[in-house]
């Protein structure tokens, strides 16, 4: 019989010793009565030579080796029962427990999703991502003749694939059209990836080929959306980009590389990528490892093939050599990122709260069950027994907080979904998945040890004989478990503290940045985007053509009084270059990096934003001969403090391109309108005309006296007359747009709150507890006191006393660790500092306000004692 | 002579009640008679220590057990050696005679060298 069955057959296993040893008795008895004994002597006799029959049958059943197994059993169900007599404990323990674990569970939730996980690909670890590193320690892609060479010369991959995201335009014949983000890849991508259209087939090389027909694979959104998920729709030809393709497939449902792509061409169809020059460098690049090749190897492959590029290519190709690293380190955000870090922290020290509240609540019940745990060691449990089953207890209260905590970090990862995850890479999908559960279950059992542990030790080492003369009431035990729960106390305000700083300075900051920088009027401002393709819209010439003639339309519709377009929107971010004033001399050390902007239409004049100085751009501005410039003041005060800019000449140079940017003079100053949405200040920003920056899409900004809907479907009329080709996307009002940018700050800022909430909320129920049960505790000595005359407001005072110089302990060392969090973790472009003045004095009196709060109560109560009843009652 | 617990290593009791039920099914009761009969009535085996090793070896496998009509006519769990069991019990008689010619040598060697 083995041990399985052994556990399982106990009663029969009972009976069957039982009949085995009253056969030995009644043997023995037989015996006895053989030699001649008197039945009463027979039977006296084998039952002392039997001894012990119980303790006989123990040996024996302990032999069976399934001991331990009914002693955690009966461990488990005393447990429960404890827990179900108190169920005030319980219930504030498994909150509080809940309310730890479910933040840690939603912040890991969403650190797996964007700093673990990484990209769903069948083994992805195989899969490498490729770039180029040149001798300016710059990464870029590699350039097509490049990826060529590598491709055929490398052994150590199984297949190189390129791509290179680019939005693309969908139409057909009978409807607008859309846009939709898109790539071109090499044909061997989705093998390399191991995935394969549902419907149709893959990309071949031929389809990959100079002068193949133009096919196109579509994802499964456009596949519904669009085409109603039709699959009649394989074979059939739709305009992509305005040249007629042939759909030969459809992928998956949520496969979208690699940006979120839903409508993938062959690389050989991308304009200008035959021709592309060897220091071109805009291709990503993969590539699957070879079986039993590694990521070195690989490495110094490429590298090899890299150093004889630069060899034969010395003007394109020296000094660059190639970087490999698997793909999920490229596009997976760093775990070690500042960020990162301090939303774990921030989750955890939620958890260390919690831990710490419930790790009081066992304490304080320690010295009602002491007497039980005396009795217990009294009657032969050891120390290692009492031990195991107080953590047991720990155990299942940290079992059903984590289910709990589950729950809430479910709801919580839901809401977050909804709130993030608009823009978000399509491998992003906050859910528990193995590596959740298996970090819920190490926090679980962690909290067990952090909060039960120091409870069960100090319990189990009672001293018998010490309890029992004390009629049940700790003597010098009593006095370490009060030091236990005053640190215990301590160190919850202190993280609060910690916390509370992180809310009140973010709220600062993003207070004064809400403030400063509202330069424009948003209101009745319709924003939007126009692709122009370049193959129908290949000069400067021909783009202003398009927006002149769409400003004339839109004039003509009489409800919008003035139009505008740029490269960005304002809090949209803008491209960077670096500058060189004329007749200044280059400093040593990396040029300047300004923001820049074209615009045309009436740029300024749209946003309700006044010129300072000088003029803004007319007509025939930005032609040869006239390039022309309007800088903002945050570039004066920057770069011409004492000077007037207008008539200076300065030059902005794109470090990708090749030819020298042309000297432009600055003819006016506006205000500072802000392009990064981050950042102490606003950013400096160099106006320059449309014509000057010929672009693939064009935002619009118009301003418009009727509602918002209807100018928006007036305005897709206005452009299709035009040219029905180009769509219209992304139509928001200026104030979502602001409202947009800002959300990230905002959301931040929101969880950070509501984080800093939970573990106010668990100190102030921590020190109501505690003292509520110190005065409970001292019920006698204060009867004593008043009995002998103490007036309650002193007994109030000496109650206030003991439980406020807690806190304050608690709050001074939270500002202490609120001084090394900024040292260790802190944002250092952030207008204020968690160790802001303002910001700790506004921490400091929440905490003390509401510390007095919480045990103002129990002190009221300490006073209200009857010290006949206390005295009387033991 | 009765031995307690403390007196007879349980690793040579194992081994005694091994080569008792050697011989063929016996029960708790005829092992504890035959071993004080062969040893002559210098080991007496109390039902304390007798009960447990017997499950320990039947839980272990070297033993196994079946419910079967005793010479009384009374039902009796009867023990059995397993091939686990005999390979085993030859195992600890060839350690026991290895333990017992060297301990015995060296007691020789002492007395020649007291001499």
């Amino acid at each position: 019989m083995n041990w399985w069955r052994r556990l399982l057959a106990s009663d029969r296993l009972d009976a069957e010793l039982d009949r085995e040893l009253r056969f030995h008795f009644d043997r023995q008895v037989e015996d006895n009565l053989r030699a001649g004994m008197p039945e009463e002597e027979a039977r006296r006799l084998a039952r002392l030579q039997f001894g012990g029959l119980d303790q006989l049958k123990e040996q024996c059943r302990d032999a069976r080796g399934t001991r331990w197994v009914n002693e955690l059993a009966a461990d488990i169900r005393f447990g429960f029962r404890l827990l179900a007599n108190e169920r005030g404990l319980t219930l504030v323990a498994v909150i509080a427990l809940a309310l730890g674990i479910g933040v840690t569970n939603t912040f890991f939730t969403v650190v797996n999703a964007v700093c673990l996980r990484g990209l769903p690909i069948d083994d992805a670890g195989r899969v490498m991502y490729v770039a180029a590193r040149d001798a300016r320690e710059s990464d870029q892609g590699l350039s097509f003749p490049d990826f060529t060479d590598m491709r055929e010369g490398s052994r150590a991959f199984s297949g190189l694939a390129a791509f290179v995201s680019a939005p693309v335009v969908v139409g057909d014949e009978d409807r607008a059209s859309d846009r939709a983000p898109g790539a071109h890849v090499s044909s061997n991508t989705f093998e390399l990836l191991r995935e394969h259209p549902v419907l149709g087939r893959d990309f071949s090389p031929e389809d990959d080929r100079p002068g193949a027909p133009p096919v196109v694979i579509l994802g499964a959104d456009v596949w519904h959306t669009r085409y109603g998920a039709d699959p009649a729709l394989i074979g059939r030809t739709i305009r992509v980009d305005g040249r007629p393709s042939i759909v030969i497939g459809v992928m998956r449902e949520g496969f979208k590389f690699p940006d979120n792509a839903t409508v993938w061409r062959p690389l050989a169809l991308m304009p200008g990528v035959l021709e592309q020059r060897r220091d071109s460098r805009s291709l990503s690049v993969v590539g699957r490892l070879r079986d039993g090749a590694t990521m070195l190897e690989a490495t110094a492959e490429l590298n090899a093939i890299a150093s004889d590029l630069s060899r034969r290519f010395p003007d394109t190709n020296k000094g660059v050599r190639t970087t490999v690293i698997p793909i999920n380190d490229r596009y997976n955000a760093r775990i070690t990122d500042p960020v990162w870090l301090a939303f774990m922290t921030a989750g955890f020290l939620v958890l260390l709260v919690a831990c710490a509240n419930v790790g009081n609540l066992l304490l304080m019940r320690a010295t009602q069950r002491s007497r039980e745990i005396a009795i217990r060691v009294s009657l032969g449990a050891t120390r290692l027994r009492v031990l195991r089953q107080l953590l047991l207890e720990s155990a299942t209260l940290a079992a059903l907080g984590g289910i709990v905590g589950l729950g809430l970090s479910f709801l919580g990862a839901r809401l977050l979904s909804l709130t993030l995850t608009e823009n978000a890479p399509y491998w992003v999908h906050f859910t528990m998945d193995a590596r959740g559960f298996a970090a819920l279950a190490t926090v679980c059992l962690g909290s067990v040890f952090l909060f039960g542990l120091a409870p069960a030790l100090h319990l189990s080492r009672t001293d018998v004989n010490e309890l029992l003369q004390d009629g049940g009431r700790a003597g010098t035990g009593g006095i370490r478990a009060r030091r236990w729960t005053a640190a215990l106390v301590a160190a919850e305000f202190a993280l609060t503290v910690v916390l509370l700083a992180a809310v009140a300075v973010g709220f600062r900051n993003f207070q004064a940045a809400q403030a400063s920088d509202l330069v424009i009027n948003p209101s009745n401002l319709l924003t939007m985007w126009v692709s122009l393709p370049a193959d129908r819209y290949p000069t400067p010439e021909r783009q202003m053509e398009l927006c002149d003639g769409l400003r004339e339309r839109l004039r003509g519709t009489g409800v919008i009084s003035s139009t505008a377009f740029a490269s960005a929107l304002p809090f949209g971010g803008a491209a960077t270059r670096t500058l060189a004033i004329d007749g200044r001399p280059t400093l040593n050390g990396p040029p300047p990096n300004v923001s820049t902007l074209a615009i045309g239409g009436r740029y300024f004049e749209t946003l309700g934003v006044p010129v300072l100085r000088g003029r803004a751009f007319n007509d025939t501005d930005g032609m040869p001969g006239r390039e022309n410039a309007i800088v903002n003041e945050r570039f004066v005060a920057m770069h011409f403090p004492h000077h007037d800019p207008i008539g200076r000449r300065i030059q902005l140079t794109d470090p990708d391109a090749h030819a020298p940017a042309p000297w432009l003079t600055i003819v006016g100053v506006s205000p500072a309108i802000r392009q990064r949405p981050q950042g102490l200040d606003p950013d400096p920003v160099v106006y320059v005309p449309l014509r000057q920056m010929p672009r693939s899409t064009v935002t619009v900004v118009l301003r418009h006296s009727s509602d918002p809907t209807s100018v928006a479907a007036m305005v897709r009329q206005e452009l299709r007359s035009l040219d029905p080709e180009l769509p219209l996307y992304r139509l928001l009002t200026m104030d979502r747009v602001i409202s947009e940018s800002r959300m990230n700050g905002r959301l931040s800022q929101a969880l950070i709150t509501i984080v800093a909430c939970i573990a106010l909320a668990l100190s102030v129920i921590g020190l109501h507890a505690v003292t509520g049960h110190a005065v409970a505790q001292r019920a006698r000595e204060i009867g004593i006191r008043m009995a002998m005359g103490a007036r309650p407001g002193h007994v109030v005072r000496m109650v206030l006393r003991r439980a406020m110089a807690q806190s304050c302990v608690g709050l001074l060392a939270g500002l202490g660790c609120t001084v090394l969090w900024e040292r260790l973790l802190g944002d250092p472009t952030q207008r204020f500092r968690m160790t802001d003045p303002v910001v700790l004095t506004m921490v400091a009196v929440l905490v003390g306000v509401v510390a007095f709060a919480a045990c103002v109560w129990p002190a009221r109560r300490a006073s209200l004692l009857d010290p006949i009843s206390t005295l009387r009652t033991e | 002579m009765a031995l307690s617990k403390s007196e007879l290593p349980q690793g040579t009791l194992d081994m005694l009640i091994l080569q008792v039920v050697a011989s063929g099914p016996i029960h708790g009761y005829a092992i504890a008679q035959r071993i004080q009969q062969i040893s002559r009535d210098a080991l007496q085996v109390m039902q304390g220590t007798l009960y447990p090793a017997l499950h320990r070896l039947e839980n272990r496998g070297l033993l196994a057990a079946a419910w079967q009509e005793s010479e009384t006519g009374r039902d009796a769990k009867f023990y059995r050696l397993t091939p686990r069991g005999r390979a085993q019990l030859e195992t600890e008689t060839a350690n026991w005679t290895r333990l017992s010619e060297a301990i015995a040598l060296i007691l020789q060697s002492a007395e020649g060298a007291g001499q």
